[in-house]
């Protein structure tokens, strides 16, 4: 096919015009010297880094990548749910923890079952309302109607949630101080407890979810319809249950994944704490082909990398840009992503 | 002389072959028949003349120069126009819209002109309104000229496609089953529209069908394809009598 | 058509316009200085970017949902050449601005070419997320440029003084929207609007058709682009100042919800809608903190009309004939009442003339929703239900807020809320999205234009088409 062959040719065309383009306004300095500032004694350091930070998008990136395997929609109000399961866990954190003196693994456990529930309950309640009217309806008006929820969920709890000051879950509850780890085998690598903690922990939820798509029946029925929605529904599947089960455990798992961010690195939370993320993780889930559940994870763990590869070359005002950047390439260039399958429309 | 010439087409989707090494001509003002059972890649063939496939291998070319590589705006322009299986209306435009998109090809105005609305633009949006009534009239849809397209009875869409196809005033017109979905009433109508088309219009039309009754009441000459291949071709007479066209149609030779 | 007659009417629309320009900035603007002049500018200012995300949107059917991006370059760019260039009184302050405006459009439409690219090979919801990320690119890369006043935001002042540069005249914004959707209606008049329709509705059948799809939707892109950068350049010369909180990603869901709720495709639409949905909102920032009484009255108004609606009507009308309708009657009046008093009472206020408008308008809606029932006027009844809607919502938020604050517990968790009904507006302009997808995802005109004839339909009166906005 000549598409190939243009897109190459476009893609290497596009490459020597933004070198040139940093050259001639001398974005970089000349590339030997910019080697040799490098600071390449913490490079180590931030690729694990980037592999914890790559497991939080990996978590939200299953989210969009099951709803869009199943619907064929991009939930953009999945963000959203990310930022409503910090907030809950922030709150769990202020009623327990600051009267009753709680043991801390206790109130780790409930704040991250807390925020799962509630993501739980609030994606099912969106898909309720919002998306399933409009199942039969053309991909955009349900697109634009996620958007219209995004906004809303952004815009309507700015009025109820607490704004100012911004709170922090570490201001509340700081468990991992405390097991702050030093890993004497190589060397000048230090892993806080907290990051440690969190990418066992989604390591192991991603276990889990394995093993349910793959081993259960209710997994068997969800990639059935996700492989064919109608045919699904005709073989005697019980479509919508399947749909709500996908947005229950998509959401639960950003749910899962916005408590564990917010408690290791204590971000001050406002209601646009989900967007970003939120849009990373998209792209973490196109890059490993939507619609692909192992794709999802892969995309999420390469996306962390990238953006504290960015960081680490020492240009930290365009860490966001590195997902968009990233985001287009693909697109451009293999728009199934690195697991996903080919589709051809038929004339 | 030959206007269309498809000389040892091939083309494969990985490791299916689509349509394998197929040759056929289609003279000047010609009705060309190109038939076979279900997914025989009569549509593939289309999709090849019209540059939405480009062919692995082989050539084609059409008034004797190669459209090979072409994309399917600049084949439109060189004078081929098709319509589709599944009919692709643009649903929301009326049917008068839908036939002026077909005759916009050969304008003259620049875009600029038309966001200035110069008069050269103006007239010409005239000229082709007045061309796309005319071609409405003659295929009987005048009276439908404001409705939606999407809004119209289906035989009327089928009707409307060709209208439009005819729009372009393309120099051979392609046509994806016309008769599918239509009752016998309808067909007969349209075997008659298909006539008046080369007669008056001296138009070369090259069609696939599925009704038999159409395709032998209306082409000059056959084309057979089965699993991509040629199995056959003349005129109706011979094809009808083919046993390995039989074959093809009915399974075992009877 | 004969040339001449074109070449007359040309020439008499376009003295038209003149004088009509000339009229609004010497005779109407200040006499209708009493209103928030710059309500109407800004206004106008999203009826010109609502109409030109329009022509990549709903004529051309490219889904893109950044389009802040081609208006913040429009008003980056200008603001730079100005802050390099322009030096007080050597040029005419709206000769210049008109020069700053061409540079602001042709810098947005080589970004658009650029963002059109893509494309030309991704469609639907993947094109909006490429659209999405170029403006987030554009957004990121202003940030970490200090020359650009990085988050801080840009002064744009004249290269021999420090004083912000505000030189954008009233007739401007009428002229630009006027301009921009004068082009896009010449462009859907003549048949050159038509592939652009085409590849809308089916691209592959287009290129089939002989339509250059590559070309039409890079056209689409730049020109759409263009016009946005027209409007930033027009933007960034009037306030002076200029910060990235302006052109974010909620500005670009802003204007495409402009769009969207105007019905996708219709210029009208879009340009109505990018008007009365900035204004409106707009204007009920300035909404004083609700005395309570007010907002027991709206609330009251708003069960009233609940009650009043067909189906509780109906119902009560099988079950208990007689009484239930003179209860009704009684029910419905002083819910008009109510409405109506809402209207008055907002003048003796002290907030702007705008707010004092907007509230009335939006009782006399109310009323309207009350008088009309949805047999005899189905149309305005259901334009009055999203009245209602936004009337309700505001209505019982601030009971519901209250209670959270009274109760020390919640209070204690939720921390400081300031309710003011302003804060709603954009919880408002959300909803009212979702809504109208989910009941008319056409928008409000759908693939229409503006016609007296739908106006007519709107109030019941007889009308000529069926279809129209059906």
């Amino acid at each position: 096919m000549t598409d190939r062959g243009a897109s190459i040719k476009f893609g290497l065309a596009a490459l020597a015009v933004f070198v040139l383009m940093a050259w001639v306004f001398g974005w970089f300095p000349p590339m030997w010297e910019w080697l040799k500032t490098r600071n390449w004694g913490l490079l180590d350091q931030q690729i694990i880094n980037g592999v914890q930070l790559g497991s939080i998008y990996a978590l939200i990136a299953l989210g969009y990548t099951m709803v869009y395997g199943v619907l064929r929609l991009i939930n953009f109000a999945h963000g959203e749910v990310y930022m409503v399961g910090a907030f809950i866990a922030y709150y769990i954190a202020e009623v327990w923890f600051e009267k009753n003196s709680i043991n801390i693994w206790l109130l780790l456990t409930m704040m991250i079952f807390g925020s799962m529930i509630v993501c739980a309950a609030l994606g099912v309640t969106i898909e309720r309302i919002a998306y399933r009217p409009l199942r039969n309806a053309p991909r955009i008006s349900i697109l634009i109607t996620a958007i219209g929820v995004s906004l809303f969920l952004q815009q309507s709890l700015l009025l109820v949630f607490r704004v100012s000051p911004p709170p922090s879950i570490t201001e509340q509850v700081n468990p991992f101080d405390r097991i702050k780890v030093d890993w004497p085998l190589f060397g000048e690598l230090t892993f806080a407890g907290g990051q440690l903690a969190m990418f066992g922990m989604s390591i192991v939820l991603m276990i889990v979810l394995w093993w349910f798509v793959t081993r259960t029946k209710t997994g068997r029925a969800m990639r059935a319809v996700s492989h064919d929605f109608s045919t699904a529904a005709l073989m005697g599947i019980d479509v919508n249950k399947v749909v709500t089960i996908t947005f229950i455990i998509g959401s639960a798992l950003a749910g899962a994944a916005a408590m564990m961010n917010a408690t290791a690195l204590g971000t001050p939370l406002k209601t646009d704490y989900g967007l970003l993320p939120g849009v990373k993780a998209f792209v973490a889930a196109v890059l490993g082909g939507i619609g692909n559940i192992p794709g999802a994870v892969l995309g999420g763990f390469l996306m962390g990398v990238a953006e504290l590869m960015v960081v680490w070359a020492g240009y930290d005002m365009y860490r966001d840009a590195v997902a968009f950047v990233i985001l287009i390439f693909v697109l451009l260039f293999k728009p199934t992503g690195l697991l996903g399958s080919t589709a051809v429309e038929k004339a | 002389m030959n206007l269309l010439t498809v000389n040892r087409a091939t083309i494969r989707f990985g490791g299916l072959v689509a349509v394998n090494d197929v040759s056929f001509e289609v003279p000047q003002g010609r009705l060309f028949g190109l038939i076979g059972p279900n997914g025989a890649g009569k549509t593939t063939c289309f999709n090849l003349i019209t540059g939405i496939y480009r062919p692995t291998s082989g050539d084609i070319l059409f008034d004797g120069e190669s459209i090979v590589g072409k994309k399917p705006h600049q084949i439109a322009a060189k004078g081929i126009c098709r319509t589709f299986q599944n009919i692709r209306l643009f649903g929301d435009l009326s049917a008068l819209e839908n036939v002026v998109v077909g005759g916009f090809l050969r304008h003259r105005s620049t875009l600029p002109e038309a966001l200035a609305l110069m008069p050269r633009a103006i007239h010409e949006t005239e000229g082709l309104v007045e061309y796309a009534m005319h071609l409405l009239d003659t295929f009987g849809l005048a009276h439908e000229a404001n409705s939606r397209s999407r809004d119209l009875d289906y035989g009327n869409q089928r009707r409307l496609e060709i209208a439009r196809a005819m729009a372009t005033k393309p120099k051979l017109l392609l046509l994806d089953e016309p008769a599918a979905g239509m009752n016998p009433m309808e067909k007969i109508g349209l075997m008659a529209q298909i006539r008046r088309l080369r007669d008056e219009f001296g138009q070369t039309i090259l069609l696939i069908e599925h009704d038999m009754k159409v395709v032998m009441g209306v082409c000059e000459s056959i084309f057979v394809l089965d699993h991509g291949a040629e199995i056959a071709h003349g005129p109706p007479e011979e094809i009808r009598n083919d046993p390995k066209v039989i074959e093809a149609y009915l399974g075992e030779p009877v | 058509m004969t040339t001449a007659r074109i070449w007359l009417v040309r020439l008499l629309s376009l003295g038209a316009v003149i004088l009509f320009l000339w009229l609004l900035q010497t005779k109407i603007s200040p006499a209708l200085g009493f209103l928030d002049n710059r309500l109407i500018q800004i206004g106008l200012l999203y009826a010109t970017l609502a109409v030109s995300l329009n022509l990549i949107n709903g004529i051309t059917g490219q889904f893109s949902i950044g389009h802040a991006a081609f208006y913040q370059i429009g008003a980056y760019t200008s603001a730079i050449v100005s802050i390099h260039y322009y030096r007080t009184g050597t040029i005419e302050p709206w000769v210049w601005l008109l020069l700053m405006i061409i540079v602001g459009a042709v810098a947005a439409a080589m970004a658009g070419f650029v963002v059109g690219l893509p494309s030309l090979r991704l469609r639907g919801d993947y094109l909006a997320v490429v659209t999405l990320g170029f403006g987030e690119i554009v957004r990121i890369i202003i940030q970490a440029q200090e020359s650009l006043g990085g988050s801080y935001g840009l002064t744009v002042s004249a290269s021999n003084s420090d004083a912000p540069l505000k030189i954008a005249p009233m007739w401007m914004f009428a002229a630009l929207a006027i301009f921009v959707i004068a082009v896009c209606r010449n462009l859907l008049k003549t048949a050159h609007g038509l592939p652009f329709l085409a590849v809308r509705e089916d691209e592959l059948a287009a290129s089939a058709m002989g339509v250059n799809t590559t070309l039409t939707k890079v056209t689409a892109f730049v020109l759409g682009a263009a016009f946005a950068g027209m409007a930033g350049a027009l933007f960034s010369h009037y306030e002076g100042f200029i910060t990235l909180k302006q052109f974010d990603m909620n500005q670009s869901f802003l204007i495409l919800a402009m769009v969207v709720i105007g019905g996708t495709g219709s210029i009208t639409g879009a340009a109505l809608a990018g008007f009365f949905l900035y204004l409106l909102p707009e204007s009920l920032r300035d909404l004083p903190d609700v005395s309570g009484y007010a907002v027991f009255g709206f609330a009251i108004s708003v069960v009233i009309v609940l009650i009043v609606s067909s189906k509780t009507r109906r119902y009560v009308r099988l079950t208990s004939p007689g009484a239930g309708q003179t209860l009704f009657m009684i029910f419905g009046l002083v819910g008009v009442l109510g409405a109506l008093f809402m209207g008055f009472w907002i003048w003796s206020q002290e907030v702007p003339r705008m707010t004092q408008f907007s509230v009335s308008v939006l009782a006399v809606g109310l009323a309207c929703a009350m008088l009309f029932t949805r047999k005899r006027m189905p149309n305005l009844a259901g334009l009055g239900w999203i009245v209602l809607c936004f009337g309700a919502i505001i209505a019982l938020t601030y009971p519901a807020i209250q209670g959270l604050q009274s109760n020390a517990f919640t209070s204690n968790l939720l921390g400081e809320i300031s309710y003011r009904a302003g804060n709603l507006r954009f919880p408002l302009f959300s909803a009212t999205l979702v809504v109208v997808m989910l009941t008319r995802p056409q928008g409000l005109l759908g693939h229409h234009e503006f016609s007296w004839d739908w106006v007519k339909k709107l109030f019941g009166l007889p009308h000529k088409s069926k279809e129209l906005a059906g």
